[in-house]
């Protein structure tokens, strides 16, 4: 445990400003897709008059009332609000879990018709990291060093979860070709009604020619989702990480459904964009010493 | 928690005991979500946004069921047809969803719901849709799902469940009832 805690969170090494500056973006982004999904949920909701499936706090509590008076839209101006000024160090431990505990009303909101979506749970997770390193540390190196080890756990155990919740919901043979099959013919007919048209493409094709090659794709895929957890060790992180956009670039081409939010995130946390800070601006002082040097001697 | 060099000094020692500390809080943290995660998922059929179990194509052998809209010309007091049709054979024009902003899987999810079709519910799905048929045209819902046959070649088949007319709706007799 002290070896897996210490591959999560790694306290004892010395921050770069890379480091800082990262994490800064990250925070960020994370906050700006909170911002965005919320108006979005907030305009979609609007197309929606009753709760017919109560997910989440929706089962103890009658969300009824926010599809009245464009409540949703007020809830999102709030939760941008509340991002914006927690990011900004504003009250942060009031903001975020404020915005928190609004976006998830959001969601079950928007989604109360019966079929719930996951492409915005990694956005979650994270504003939920990033609130509790707020709320349970002081040192602002300690809080970031949390929300990024807490981060890699959870994203690691959520694939996992999704390889089990596969082997209990079907068994071994979920990696079965014929199944890959029926989703593609499923997802045609969900494209038809989205565009009023589709096509299969090539390697939707393919696969439906090919029932080995269909097994070996889910086989892959249900592998990597297992191996998600290699993503609590430093040594594999970034393979794993990257696996896993491979894994889900596979998914948006052969069965056209598209996981941006999980893609950047992924990318965001499995590059090494500290060090990359770092050697820029390395490069950036280095070139104005050398052109400056007159500079040099203010120092 | 062990640090990778043995302390040699009082600093080192405070330091290490300040990690240890640290790393602490954080194994109490990540239990207690977990622990939270766990029974959240496990008291709400694995959802409870953004905790899940990511269900997500889990049930592999189960047919599915979705949901394709058509604007169709047709009267009220025509005598509408319920007979499933394959999809090339489907009548009238696409009713595009992407153009009203309404995901395919809330359609779908609409059409599943057990809940009666009372007017409340037609008035939802209205409001779903965003859109009315122009005067002499209805909106069709099908419910579109694989025929699995051991004997037959797989096919898709469309049911007409419901025409939405400009004012009226006619429910199919032989799979809804108006509640």
């Amino acid at each position: 445990m002290s070896s897996l805690l210490q591959q999560l969170f790694d306290f004892e090494r010395p921050e770069t400003s890379g480091d800082r500056l990262f994490y800064r973006g990250f925070e960020g982004a994370v906050m700006l897709a909170t911002t965005v999904l919320s108006w979005y949920w907030g305009l979609y909701a609007m197309k929606i008059a009753h709760v017919a499936s109560p997910l989440g706090l929706a089962r103890f509590l009658d969300v009824s009332f926010v599809y009245e008076h464009d409540l949703t839209l007020w809830i999102a101006a709030v939760v941008s609000i509340c991002c914006f000024a927690g990011w900004m160090r504003v009250a942060p431990r009031v903001a975020y879990p404020l915005a928190l505990l609004l976006f998830h009303l959001q969601y079950v909101s928007r989604f109360s018709l019966g079929k719930t979506a996951h492409g915005a749970n990694f956005v979650g997770m994270s504003l939920l990291g990033i609130t509790l390193a707020i709320l349970f540390f002081q040192d602002p190196l300690h809080q970031r060093r949390f929300a990024l080890g807490y981060l890699y756990f959870f994203l690691g155990l959520a694939y996992v979860l999704a390889a089990s919740s596969k082997l209990v919901g079907t068994g071994l043979a979920w990696s079965s070709g014929d199944h890959l099959w029926s989703w593609i013919r499923e997802r045609h007919v969900d494209l038809l009604a989205t565009n009023g048209e589709h096509s299969l493409n090539v390697l939707q094709r393919i696969a439906l020619n090919d029932y080995a090659l269909s097994t070996a794709f889910l086989a892959a895929g249900l592998l990597t989702e297992f191996a998600g957890f290699l993503m609590w060790f430093r040594r594999t992180r970034t393979w794993i990480m990257l696996a896993l956009v491979g894994l889900h670039l596979g998914v948006s081409l052969i069965l056209e459904i598209q996981f941006p939010l999980y893609i950047a995130e992924l990318l965001l946390l499995a590059l090494p964009w500290p060090q990359w800070i770092d050697l820029v601006r390395d490069a950036v002082y280095a070139r104005s010493t050398t052109t400056l040097p007159e500079m040099r001697t203010h120092y | 928690m062990q640090s990778p060099n043995k302390p040699t000094s009082a600093s080192d020692l405070i330091k290490q005991s300040q990690f240890s500390g640290l790393y602490k809080k954080s194994r109490r943290i990540l239990i207690a979500v977990f622990l939270i995660y766990a029974a959240l998922v496990a008291s709400n059929r694995g959802e409870f946004w953004p905790f899940s179990i990511y269900p997500m194509f889990s049930s592999a052998d189960r047919p599915w069921v979705r949901a394709i809209v058509r604007n169709v010309e047709v009267m009220p007091s025509d005598s509408v047809h319920w007979t499933p049709v394959d999809v090339p054979d489907l009548p009238g024009d696409p009713f595009v969803l992407d153009d009203h902003n309404v995901l395919a899987n809330d359609v779908a999810a609409f059409l599943n719901s057990p809940d009666p079709w009372n007017p409340m519910r037609l008035e939802d799905l209205r409001t779903l849709l965003g859109a009315s048929p122009s005067n002499g045209r209805a909106f069709v819902l099908y419910r579109v799902e694989e025929e699995r046959d051991v004997d037959e070649p797989l096919r898709v088949r469309c049911t007409p469940l419901l025409y939405l007319f400009p004012e009226t709706e006619e429910l199919n007799p032989n799979v809804l009832s108006k509640g």
